[in-house]
């Protein structure tokens, strides 16, 4: 509808009031006559007296004939024109008001009996329509003299509309012209700044002003946030709104994806219009500033779930783990379900963790990824990795094959099922594709890492004597424990070979440092050493030699070795009962622990110089002999160093947790000493343990 | 209180049965109208004619019951004529489409 233009308020100089209640009485439309032609003559409108009659009747008598309540009458008249409302007090809806049909024949028998009051109000009047008041409806018509300026056109005579109308007309009545103050309180009417959620006491506010100033019986106020939720009503004043009336409707000035609308129940005032838009305009500036600050506090909540999922995969250096926490992560935030399928080399996907919000769901889940065909979920998936490019999954199983790829890599597919109640938005769309990004690095990820591990623990492997020998008389025993970071190579190393003379040389030694570059100079040590001595170099020459080839070709590491060559007496065989003699040069290295048979424990053996620092080395040799039933220990700072909080395990309690273990067998020292220092501290080890027992088995 | 008044004398002319009316037809008085008419109807002359020329108001009932009345006289085969109508009803007759369904003498 369109507004009128109404006359300009009269502001009372000329204006002509009646008001009266009167009964649902049949004698009532004649006493509304009579009111009605006392007003005109007061007010001078004579000539309007017919029409006025007519139709006040015809209101009257629809009044006392369908509501039966006392009925309110109101007549007001100016210079210009006058207004009659019949209101009544009837509950409920007001009846359909119809304008009956013009007739058309001449046969008296097809013409109906009724119906033509509203059509006659229709014609005649300048204006008319209904007005909801708190206590009832009412019906109102305005007639303006035929002089007056502002007489809108009317529809023709012979082409009155046959439509059920309730008042698409607006009237201009002084009861209904918005004062300047009530304007002014409109435009100052502001959402409260500090409320939480100020929208709707701001939308209720400006409604009610607007349907008070204007005499609209009812208003709603409608905003679809488009967050799935639907339309969702925001303000809502007076009665109930008919969908089937004629009502003032202004869509708010909103951007996607909300959308919204004002509206009015038809009121008697042509400033309804021009009121709802101004409203409409306000009100749509402030749910405009709504909608960004809640988009940005979107946003800003992805991105921290983004920045929290991040996290998270970054974690986890285990493969099966993370492909386990991704569908936690994506269910039920983006989506209802969530499957990550891995793929191999050749491109063939396996489910490898799977997810639903409702637990219930995962058997049917799980049925519905396991199926085959040409419009299956996997089919889906595999085009999805294929191309390296997001797809829709199809009804039933609405959501999003998203590729997992990092580095170039086709690692497989993330598969998200839809939200139950609405669709994602573009937003979440996104989000979609940075988690399936950023799971996809962190899948790589613990792939290199597992990689890297079982590279480690090879390379470690390499460097430790598979088996160590099994010499008659002599008990050697080693155990050694990697770091609690597996990936890493530690540097520790140890070593049993044949000398040339029948002898045997127990190595035991540390390169600083960890990893591969480490590693490496392990192999070398070992290496140079093995060599040396086969070629049958003193132990001392074979120390300077290393030492020299570790300052050239160390870059700047060092090592610290203990050597002991141990044998026989000279010329003694080994045979039970006899000695072991021990010459045993230390190159930075800590002490052995010797244990005798009867349970003594003393570190043994004098410091010489580390290799691989300086030019030249001193390394002294200590000559011991081991009577039958005693042990030397070696070990590395793997042992003394392990932690409790700030402290150390040390060298004292490695003597004292070594004594009781006399007269036990290589095996049982080394074991039993591993564990000791395991089991010292609940820390895994940050350094690598290696712990090797000579033992003299004679007797 | 105002209430609408009307009066209603009959006259026998030749074949004419005339009523003379004279005030408001409304909701309250069209019945009295309808009354007179239908015992007029019991021995049916001719003609009826309904002289409105005192007719002060009439309204959507007083067209409705006319056109009841009209029906009516003509099921009995007799013929229901207005005159004296004035301007303001003319027009209402036009508007509502009744002016050429009800017999109206032009004087």
């Amino acid at each position: 509808m369109s507004a009128e233009r109404g006359p300009a308020p009269t502001g009372g100089r000329d204006e002509h009031v009646r008001r009266v209640r009167l009964p649902a009485d049949p004698r009532t439309p004649a006493a509304a006559r009579a009111l009605v032609r006392s007003l005109l003559a007061e007010a001078d409108l004579a000539e309007l007296t017919n029409e006025a009659l007519l139709l006040t009747t015809e209101l009257s008598t629809n009044a006392v004939e369908h509501a039966r309540t006392d009925l309110d009458l109101e007549v007001v008249a100016d210079r210009r024109g006058l207004t009659v409302t019949v209101s009544d007090f009837a509950r409920g809806p007001v009846e359909e008001l119809t304008i009956g049909v013009r007739n058309e024949g001449s046969d008296i028998a097809d013409i109906a009996e009724r119906g033509r009051g509203l059509l006659l109000v229709d014609h005649f009047a300048s204006r008319w329509g209904t007005t909801y008041l708190p206590a009832g409806k009412g019906v109102w018509f305005r007639l303006d003299r035929p002089d007056s300026l502002d007489r809108p056109g009317r529809s023709p005579v012979n082409g009155a509309p046959a439509a059920a109308v309730t008042g698409d007309q607006a009237a201009s009545e002084g009861s209904f012209t918005p004062s300047a103050a009530a304007m002014s309180e409109l435009m100052q009417t502001a959402p409260d700044p500090y409320a939480e959620n100020s929208l709707p006491d701001f939308a209720t506010s400006l409604l009610t002003r607007v349907a008070e100033m204007v005499g609209a019986a009812g208003g709603q106020v409608r905003l679809d946030r488009g967050d799935g939720q639907g339309p969702q009503l925001l303000a809502r004043y007076g009665r109930q709104l008919r969908i089937d009336h004629d009502l003032v409707r202004v869509p708010l000035t909103v951007h996607r994806p909300y959308v919204g609308e004002l509206e009015l129940d038809a009121a008697p005032s042509a400033y309804a219009q021009p009121l709802a838009v101004l409203m409409a305009e306000r009100l749509s500036l402030h749910l405009e500033n709504d909608r960004l600050r809640r988009a940005d506090l979107r946003r800003q909540a992805w991105l921290t779930f983004l920045a929290e999922a991040s996290e998270l995969l970054a974690q986890s250096l285990d493969v099966e783990l993370t492909m386990a926490l991704i569908p936690q992560l994506v269910v039920p935030r983006l989506g209802q379900w969530c499957a990550v399928h891995t793929s191999d080399e050749w491109g063939r996907l396996r489910l490898a963790a799977a997810s639903h919000a409702d637990e219930s769901m995962l058997p049917q889940l799980h049925a519905v990824l396991a199926e085959t065909g040409p419009d299956s979920v996997q089919s889906r998936l595999r085009e999805a990795s294929r191309n390296g490019t997001q797809l829709p999954l199809g009804a039933p199983t609405e959501g999003f094959a998203v590729p997992l790829i990092a580095r170039g890599q086709r690692l497989g597919t993330l598969a998200v099922g839809r939200h139950q109640r609405h669709r994602h938005d573009p937003d979440e769309v996104a989000v979609l594709e940075d988690v399936a990004r950023r799971a996809a690095l962190a899948i790589e990820n613990a792939r290199i890492h597992a990689e890297r591990r079982r590279v480690a623990q090879a390379l470690q492997q390499s460097l430790l004597p598979p088996a160590l020998p099994v010499v008659e008389g002599i008990g050697f025993a080693a155990e050694y424990v990697p770091t609690g970071d597996d990936a890493d190579v530690g540097g520790d190393f140890y070593d049993v070979l044949p000398l040339p003379d029948g002898q045997w040389l127990v190595v035991i030694g540390d390169v600083s440092g960890k990893g591969v570059q480490a590693a490496t100079l392990t192999g070398l040590v070992r290496n140079v050493i093995r060599t040396l001595i086969g070629d049958g170099k003193p132990l001392s020459e074979t120390l300077i030699r290393l030492n020299e080839t570790l300052v050239e070709r160390g870059g700047g590491r060092y090592c610290t070795l203990a050597l002991a060559a141990v044998g026989p007496g000279a010329g003694d065989p080994l045979e039970a009962g006899n000695q072991l003699e021990v010459s045993l040069h230390l190159a930075g290295h800590d002490r052995p622990v010797l244990l005798t048979a009867a349970g003594t424990a003393r570190f043994v053996g004098t410091g010489g110089t580390a290799l691989g620092l300086l030019d030249s080395i001193s390394s002294p040799a200590t000559e011991l002999t081991l009577d039958p039933g005693e042990a030397l220990i070696f070990y590395t700072d793997g042992v003394t160093e392990r932690r409790r909080g700030r402290e150390l395990f040390g060298v004292d309690r490695l003597r004292e947790a070594a004594a009781p273990l006399a007269g036990y067998s290589a095996d049982v020292v080394a074991a039993r000493l591993r564990s000791t220092a395991l089991g010292f501290s609940t820390e895994t080890p940050r350094d690598d343990i290696a712990i090797l027992v000579l033992r003299n088995d004679g007797g | 209180m105002d209430r609408a008044e009307l009066s209603i004398t009959l006259h026998r002319l030749g074949d004419e049965v005339v009523l003379r009316l004279a005030g408001e037809i409304d909701m309250m008085t069209a019945a009295q109208l309808s009354t007179v008419v239908n015992e007029v109807l019991t021995e049916p002359p001719p003609r009826i004619v309904l002289d409105l020329a005192a007719v002060t108001f009439c309204d959507s009932q007083g067209l409705g019951t006319l056109v009841v009345l009209s029906r009516k006289t003509s099921h009995s085969q007799s013929l229901l004529v207005l005159t004296n109508v004035a301007e303001f009803l003319r027009r209402v007759l036009a508007i509502t489409g009744l002016r050429s369904a009800l017999m109206i003498r032009d004087d």
